[in-house]
């Protein structure tokens, strides 16, 4: 319930910037330096990134980032991008982690059988950024102890899961 | 044993080796420039000079001044593994304020099945094994080293200990579960060379890190403050040589944080099987077996900071746990059927012992100066399958068709039509190896093992096609020597009086299984069984003070 109404005001917003939005990726296209935010841009549609989802979900940069409106998108202008909430902060804001929690399972697909709970599967030091990336790849922190068959079927959005504690 | 002069092919040690020797060069030359940075890290490579492991040299103490965090409880757990998370949830449990310091990002531990007696389980179904029997046995077959009050404290508290964790699972959906099939009740299991063991075995679904999470998620929703990527470097002793702290380093910003303790630290740090020059002084008997765990965090910090505040190491050498598997890595299943009395061979094509040997012990034969990397052969003939029928029961690995089958397709067991042709396959000398099987198979013929000894039953021939040949790798899981300790777990220096304020359980501890070269099975998931009842021990008395 309290996620659903997340969504509403963050969808009504999204109404609000569609405007100025597109006048910004066109600034961007004649920006020579700014082939970085364009990369940010054009992550809201690519399958490679986190943010598709939530373009797709009809959410837009501001959403996340405030003071959009700002006057540009160069890169040297971060005020711009700067993000509403830092951390886990920004991510509970719409997303419930129980909720979450409760919903990522991979059922029987531990080593013995046993499900699997990204989320909460160790006592650990972990936050959202720690797995997961907006604009980039998203990088699953547990492959490097242990690959194991359910991390080969994440979306495309993840990178391919390697072992790096040798 | 003659592992000083022998070749290192494990690749990985070969790497930490270099990389030590480097990282000791780098702090060197650091000190040098500098001229006043203190060498507080471990220095890892050996010296030369006095002939002294460069471990055995405590480094200077961490300057207050580097210190960028300071924090107090009553109680701090150095380690978040299986003894740990038991000592910081017991301590919790008797009043401490509880902050546990663990290395990396998670809660981890491994091992399977947890050893005890007298669990609410067992006490159920009425199996009631004879507790000084069993740790009698234990004492015998680990040639009369061990502290016995230690064993007994085991035997006399580790089926609450169940009990109090399975309480604390059950609460997530999770109940322990009494392993049936490994060992009886009276000890004897049937095997005189597979070995015989008390039913002890008590496990959850997925294992003691199921285990262990949900109790540290206990610990956490009672106050206990979890601490990562936070490994213990240097205990604070003060003037009476009482442990009044511990300070670590954060791995990520390099930070020192000071952690006081108002009445106790206790190490449970685990062992030092990643610790190449430990083992090279406590356990030569495991050099060359490949560690079968990772991440590689087990490198002895816990001994080591008890030695350099005068801790007395148990004698040496340490016991080794060296088990069969496929591959170095955990995360990979194993090949079915460890432990079956198949033909076994070494990487020469000759036969490599008595296959009934337990398979805790085979290690010890792939360690010869031609073998010196853990590695064995089981052969096997398209009759597998009924040489089951023929082979009495034992504490083995499992196997049938199915589990058969998927490891041919993930190239864990090896196939061939011709012997020859499996002999390549396996890279083995065609020759020999062909030798060894026509001969294994005259003996089978003779049902007499008249080369090592096997018991008739366990002999079957090799003749039918396809062959098969399943490689499997001794690796080590876990070093079983530690610090000497009381029955309070209260560290023990050289003249056996109590380093105050300095507490430690599970692998860090010592004296429990006393050097007995390898750890025997008399008592299924006794390890695990020590670990988790001492770290809940160990918390107990710490809360105390
Ligand atoms: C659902 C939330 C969300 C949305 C929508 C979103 N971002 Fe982000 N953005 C983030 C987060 C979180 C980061 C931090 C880095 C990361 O996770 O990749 C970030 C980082 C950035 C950065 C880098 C800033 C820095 O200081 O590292 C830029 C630039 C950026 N976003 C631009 C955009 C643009 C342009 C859009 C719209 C097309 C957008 N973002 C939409 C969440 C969002
Ligand atoms: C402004 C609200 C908002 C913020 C902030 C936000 N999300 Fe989302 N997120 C959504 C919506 C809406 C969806 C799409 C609807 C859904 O599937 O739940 C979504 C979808 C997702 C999905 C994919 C679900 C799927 O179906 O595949 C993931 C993963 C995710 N978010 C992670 C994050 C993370 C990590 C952060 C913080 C960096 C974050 N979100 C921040 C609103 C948000
Ligand atoms: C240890 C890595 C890891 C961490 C840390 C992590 N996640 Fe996830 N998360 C995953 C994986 C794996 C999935 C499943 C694949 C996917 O949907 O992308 C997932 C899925 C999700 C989803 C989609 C759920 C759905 O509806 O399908 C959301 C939302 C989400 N995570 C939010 C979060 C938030 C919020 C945090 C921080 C509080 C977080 N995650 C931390 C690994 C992680
Ligand atoms: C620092 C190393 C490390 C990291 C990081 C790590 N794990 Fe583990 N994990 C372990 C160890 C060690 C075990 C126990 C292996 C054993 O039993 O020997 C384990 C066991 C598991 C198991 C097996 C439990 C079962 O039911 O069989 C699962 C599932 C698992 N981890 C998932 C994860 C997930 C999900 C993450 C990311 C949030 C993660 N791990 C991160 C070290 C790690």
């Amino acid at each position: 319930m309290m996620i659903f109404t997340k969504y509403l005001t963050a969808i009504l917003s999204t109404f609000l910037v569609i405007f100025s939005l597109s006048g910004h990726v066109d600034a961007g296209e004649k920006d020579n330096s700014s082939q970085t935010v364009k990369h940010y841009y054009d992550s809201i549609k690519s399958e490679n990134n986190l943010a598709k989802v939530h373009g797709d979900a009809g959410l837009s940069c501001i959403d996340c980032h405030s003071d959009y409106t700002a006057k540009g998108n160069s890169k040297s202008d971060t005020s711009v991008l700067k993000l509403k909430s830092s951390g886990d902060e920004l991510c509970l804001k719409c997303h419930d982690l129980k909720e979450v929690d409760n919903k990522v399972v991979y059922k029987g697909q531990g080593p013995s059988g046993a499900d699997v709970r990204p989320h909460s599967q160790h006592v650990a030091d972990i936050h959202c950024a720690t797995c997961h990336s907006m604009h980039r790849k998203s990088n699953l922190m547990c492959a490097k102890c242990h690959v194991q068959k359910w991390m080969k079927t994440l979306p495309k959005r993840w990178n391919t899961p390697l072992k790096t504690e040798n | 044993m003659n592992s000083k002069n022998k070749k290192t092919t494990d690749m990985s040690r070969r790497s930490f080796m270099k990389t030590s020797a480097m990282s000791a060069l780098g702090v060197a030359s650091a000190s040098l420039i500098s001229g006043v940075a203190p060498e507080v890290e471990a220095k890892t490579a050996l010296v030369q000079s006095n002939g002294k492991y460069g471990f055995e040299t405590p480094p200077s103490p961490i300057p207050s001044r580097m210190i960028r965090e300071f924090a107090t409880a009553d109680v701090i757990v150095v380690g978040g593994g299986i003894s740990g998370v038991m000592a910081a949830k017991s301590a919790q449990e008797n009043g401490a304020k509880v902050i546990v310091l663990q290395k990396g990002p998670v809660v981890m531990c491994h091992g399977f099945s947890m050893g005890c007696i007298d669990s609410k389980i067992q006490i159920e179904k009425n199996i009631r094994i004879n507790k000084m029997n069993a740790i009698t046995e234990l004492n015998y077959q680990s040639l009369n080293k061990p502290k016995f009050e230690l064993l007994k404290l085991w035997a006399e508290h580790s089926g609450e200990t169940f009990n109090w964790i399975d309480d604390m699972t059950t609460k997530h959906g999770v109940k322990g579960i009494f392993i049936p099939n490994a060992g009886t009740e009276s000890g004897e299991s049937g095997g005189k060379y597979w070995f015989n063991s008390y039913c002890t075995g008590h496990k959850w679904k997925g294992g003691m890190i199921v285990a262990i999470n949900l109790v540290a998620k206990e610990a956490v929703k009672a106050g206990v403050e979890f601490r990562f990527n936070t490994p213990g470097k240097q205990l604070v002793q003060d003037k009476s040589g009482r442990i009044t702290g511990v300070i670590a380093k954060h791995e990520i910003t390099g930070d020192y944080i000071q952690f006081n303790a108002k009445k106790g630290v206790i190490l449970c740090t685990g062992d030092y099987g990643n610790n190449p020059d430990m083992l090279q002084k406590y356990c030569p008997a495991a050099v060359g077996l490949k560690s079968y765990y990772t991440p590689r965090h087990n490198t002895g910090d816990g001994h080591l900071m008890g030695i350099w505040v005068g801790a007395e190491m148990e004698n040496g050498i340490h016991t080794k746990m060296a088990h069969v598997h496929s591959t170095p890595d955990f995360a990979d299943s194993d090949a079915p059927g460890r432990g079956m009395p198949w033909l076994a061979v070494q990487k020469e094509g000759k036969r490599l012992c008595n296959e009934d040997i337990p398979f805790y012990l085979m290690a010890n034969q792939t360690l010869n100066a031609t073998n010196p990397d853990g590695l064995y052969y089981n052969i096997l003939d398209s009759d597998w399958e009924e040489n089951l029928k023929q082979f009495p029961p034992r504490v083995a690995g499992a196997i049938d068709r199915q589990s058969f089958d998927e490891a041919l397709s993930r190239g864990l067991i090896i196939k061939a039509d011709k012997i020859e042709e499996l002999a390549n396959k396996l890279n083995l000398p065609a020759e020999t190896f062909s030798k060894t099987v026509a001969r294994y198979n005259e003996l089978v013929e003779k049902g007499v093992d008249e080369d090592f000894g096997k018991i008739a039953v366990d002999l079957s021939f090799i003749k039918k096609a396809p062959f098969y040949g399943i490689p499997r790798l001794c690796c080590i899981s876990a070093i079983l020597g530690g610090i000497n300790i009381n029955t309070k777990m209260q560290v023990l220096d050289k003249e056996q009086h109590i380093i105050h304020g300095l507490y430690a359980a599970g692998n860090v501890s010592g004296g429990f299984f006393g050097g007995a070269n390898d750890y025997p099975f008399p008592i299924i998931g006794l390890s695990v069984g020590r670990a988790t009842t001492f770290g809940r021990l160990a918390g107990r008395y710490a809360a105390k003070g």
